[in-house]
This record gives structure tokens, sequence and C-alpha cells, in this order.
């Protein structure tokens, strides 16, 4: 499989301090990485490398895209949208087409028949002329995937898509994403765990380092080698999945110190 | 009405109310939808320290106006991003700066400052042939800038990160709309004065929000608005002899609440209507 993105060593923060370090992982095609972690861990941090928003301290990003600004589709978090802004459905979806060079150019009708067939794919197509402001979070989050998926992206990026959605949807968007693998890598950052191990092909787990687990299923076994900060959600049928606590310190004082994130129950079987 | 028409000085307030309401249409639906009406206050109270030193220097107060009001929108931009300073205390500090310089300059030139009221107040019926060619080009100036890049425009005020992660110039846009904003919100000051003129650029818009929730639309119907307020203001104020940016403003509110009843009115029936369907 070709890889997509390369981040090598790479460490990144802001002008408070260091976020992420020494992280290194390659996404190639088909992959369906689920990005789990504590709030504040750097799973935002993370994804803002990837996308080219901010720049690493250290270490090397390498995009191996041949296509021009739309390698990348992106479905940002609901709670950074103006909702009342004046825009409409159909202006959302044709953003995902901007890039730098567009800014003259108008639309085809080509480009708006495109916007249109993925409203209508995701049954929102009688949306097309209301503003965002008109819409409910489910039907907002639609109108976002189609504006990550219009520009046809080789990988897709969602950070917590399950937010603001009801749990119908949720379920819906699941299946759909599932479907997408089939022509992109897609990688969600999410706190539902327990949800998203039944979807993803592997996990990356951040807490300022990133633990790559090659499986969606990870047994105790396997974590024989390393630690993980994670949880325990049981849902009905989905399966488990338990990771345990990193220990980065070496420091087994702080063996016991749990890293809380909301919805996160670490478990620290580990050295006992 | 054909008789007033004949004055010089009306047909000169009426060109100023029709150029006013393009640029104020145009900026003024960007300033709404990005909530930067705060910040267009500021650059506007900022911009009356370029006044005083146009006084001072004897040059075209609306040369120093636009110096300061540029800086003014610069520095609050670079202040609240690059130190700790919030945006909102940094208005506010810009913004009382600007007026104690006006206040300081004007204090300091010697003889009387001629129509310093004009700039405080506006004053549609003073406005000189100057004053048209420089509002008139400026109108050229943003209809070109919103006709070119309306959807880089759009699109980066509605979600700047989304707009970034596609390599779109969003600083380069940013830093030219608020350029323009500082621009359009200083040649407006002649119309409707330093106290005045955000009505110019938020009351319209408002009262277009109302109907339409698309940023084209609301910059056209806000022109539309903004023109027929002026007009009507400007025809009562002659006939009232009363202060023409005032009554100008009136006009404006006077029609926001009566847009505000008609949407209560129809929404109520809506719902009765959906009520008794059922």
């Amino acid at each position: 499989m070709n890889e997509l993105i390369k981040l090598e060593h790479v460490t990144a923060g802001y002008d408070n301090g260091i976020v992420l370090r020494d992280v290194s992982i390659t996404i190639s095609e088909q992959d369906f990485i689920g990005v789990i972690g504590p709030n504040g861990g750097g799973k935002t941090t993370l994804i803002k490398l990837i996308l080219g928003l901010i720049k690493p301290v250290s270490g090397t990003i390498q995009r191996f895209d041949k296509q021009e600004g739309s390698f990348i589709g992106y479905l940002p978090q609901q709670s950074q949208i103006d909702r009342k802004f004046p825009i409409t459905v159909q202006d959302i979806v044709l953003s995902g087409l901007m890039s730098a060079g567009k800014g003259l150019s108008r639309y085809s009708s080509k480009d708006k028949k495109q916007a249109y067939d993925l409203l209508e794919q995701m049954g929102i197509s009688h949306l097309a002329k209301r503003t965002a402001g008109e819409l409910s979070g489910g039907q907002l989050q639609r109108v976002f995937i189609c504006r990550a998926l219009i520009s046809s992206p080789k990988l897709l990026i969602l950070d917590e898509p399950n937010t603001f959605v009801d749990n119908r949807f949720e379920h819906e968007m699941y299946e759909l994403l599932q479907q997408f693998n089939k022509k992109m890598a897609i990688m969600i950052i999410s706190h539902d765990v327990g949800t998203i191990s039944y979807f993803v092909k592997t996990i990356a787990c951040v807490n300022t380092y990133l633990h790559y687990h090659p499986s969606n299923i990870i047994t105790e076994e396997q974590l024989a080698g390393y630690n993980c900060p994670l949880q325990i959600i049981t849902h009905g049928d989905v399966p488990h999945t338990v990771l345990q606590k990193h220990d980065h310190s070496r420091d087994h004082d702080h063996e016991h110190e749990h890293n809380h994130g909301n919805a996160i129950t670490h478990s620290d079987y580990k050295h006992e | 009405m054909a008789g007033i028409l004949s004055y010089d000085f009306v047909l000169h307030a009426v060109e100023a109310a029709f150029l006013a309401s393009i640029t104020c249409g145009f900026i003024g639906a960007y300033i709404v939808a990005r909530r930067m009406v705060f910040i267009s206050g500021g650059i506007t109270h900022a911009s009356f320290g370029g006044i005083g030193l146009g006084y001072f220097l004897g040059i075209n107060p609306i040369f120093g106006a636009a110096i300061f009001s540029i800086l003014s929108a610069f520095g609050i931009r670079l202040v609240s991003k690059q130190t700790d300073i919030r945006e909102d205390s940094a208005i506010g500090i810009l913004w009382s700066f600007g007026m104690a310089v006006g206040i300081i300059f004007i204090y300091l030139t010697p003889g009387y400052a001629p129509n310093l009221m004009s700039y405080l107040f506006g004053s549609i019926l003073t406005v000189t042939s100057t004053d048209l060619t420089l509002m008139a080009i400026l109108a050229a100036i943003t209809v070109t800038v919103f006709l070119l890049f309306y959807r880089t425009i759009l699109f980066i005020s509605f979600d700047e990160e989304y707009a970034r992660s596609h390599n779109a110039p969003v600083e380069t846009f940013n830093y030219l709309m608020l350029t323009l904003v500082a621009l359009v919100i200083v040649i407006n000051i002649r119309v409707a004065g330093i106290i005045l003129v955000i009505s110019y650029l938020t009351i319209p818009q408002s009262t277009a929000n109302l109907f339409v929730n698309d940023l084209k639309k609301i910059i056209i119907l806000s022109m539309i608005i903004s023109f027929a307020g002026s007009i009507t203001g400007l025809f009562l104020s002659y006939y009232w002899n009363i202060p023409s940016g005032a009554t100008i403003i009136f006009v404006f509110v006077l029609i926001f609440m009566i847009a505000r009843v008609i949407v209560y009115l129809r929404n109520l029936k809506q719902r009765n209507n959906s009520i008794s369907d059922r």
C-alpha cells in the first residue's frame, strides 16, 4: 500500500510548552486509524500537524500527495463553527474545493452538481439552499462530511465527529465511513473508544507520546511490552478494548497517577 | 420634491447616500457576519486621533483619519495575536487612546477647528466633490474586491482554520479586508460622523438578516435598506430642520423595528397555521 503521510520523530507544541514528543506514524492508503487519548494529550495537535496548520519543533513530516490542495478532507469539531454565520449549505460544501489558486474562478455547474450529488448521497439535498443555523447538529455534520469529501481526498480526518450528533446518525456515520474507507484512508479522533474500536483497523494512542497499536483489538498480552492509558467501555455487543497505562516517566511512583480524560477510565494493571 | 433636488448640496447628499450604501452594504455585511462590530467601533473612534493630527498639520483630516484607522486596525490584530492582551481589551485601549490624541491635537491647533462637529456627528449636506470622488473610488475598489474574491472572503470568514488547511491565503485576506473596513469607516465619517458611522455598518445589515440568511443577499438587501433609509432621513431632516445624521439613524432603527414586528407576526401566523394543520 502506498504511503500518504509519514511523521518521523516529530515534537510539537505552542508558546506555553511541548504537547507532542517524538511522534512517528505513517498513514497509508486504506488505513482506518482511531486516535484516542485524554483531553490535552495532543490529539488535536497531531491533526494540525498533519493538516500543515502548525509546524513541528523538530522531526519531519512528509506528504506524498500528487494532487493539489485537496489531498486531505477534514471535518473539524463543530464547536469551532459559528452556526449563525450567513452561509448556505451548498456554499459550505463547495468551500471544500477551495485552494490557494482558486480565488478568481467561479464554481462550475459540474462542481455544483457534485455538491448536490454528495448531499443527495447523505440524504440532505433538500437542504442545499438552507443556511447553517437552520440545521440540526446531525444535519450540519453531514454537510461537513460532504465538504470534506467533495475534493475526493486520499485521507479523511474527523475530529470528534460524534460530539453533536444523535445516536442514530452516529451509527449511520460509522457505516458510511466504512464505505468511504474503500477509497480513502481515514483517521478519526474520538473519546468514545469503545465504539470506534469496533470500526477502526488500528489505534493510535496519543498522550504526549504516540503509541501505535496495529490492531483494533488489543489484549492484555499484547500490551505486555508497553502501557497505554486507556479505558474499558462496555456497550452491549461491542468488543472491549483494554489498553493499559503508558509509563514514560520510567518512574514507578507515577504509576498510579490516572490521566483522566472525559469518559476515559484508565486501567492500571501493570507493575502492581 | 423636484424643488429641493435643484440644490447642489442636496444632490451631493443623495450621491453620498448612494455611495455610502454601496460601501457599507459590503463591508457592514462582512463585519456583522464575522462579529467584528466592536473592533469596527474601536477603529472608528481611534481615527479621531488622525482627524486631530490633520487639523494640527493643516492637511485634510480625512487623510489623517485613514492612517490612524488602518494602523489601529492592524494594531488591534497584532496586539491580540502576539501578546496575551485580549482583543476586546486592546480595542478599548486604542479606542480611547485615539480619541485622546485627537483632543490634544485639536487643543494644540491655533485658532478654531472648522467642521469639527461634522466629523463627530456627520454632515451629509456638506460633503464636497472631493469627498464624493474619494467615496466613488473606494466604492469601485470594494465592488471589485467582492466581485473577484467573494467566495474566498465567504469561506475564510466562515471557517478560517479550514481555509488554512486548504492553503488559502487567510492572512493576506484578513489584512486586505481589515484595510477595507478601516477605509470604508473613515470615508463614511463625513456622512454619518464618528459617533454614528457604526449604524450604517450594522443596522441595515441586521435588518436584512431578519429576512435573508445568505451573505450575498444580506449585502444586496442592506444596500437597498441603507439607501432608502438615508433618503427618507435626509428629507425628513430637511423639512423638520433637524440634524441629518441623527435623523437617518433614527429612520434606520425605525425600519429595523418595523421589520422585526413583521417577522414576528409572520412567524406567529406560520405557527398558528402549522398548529391548525395538525
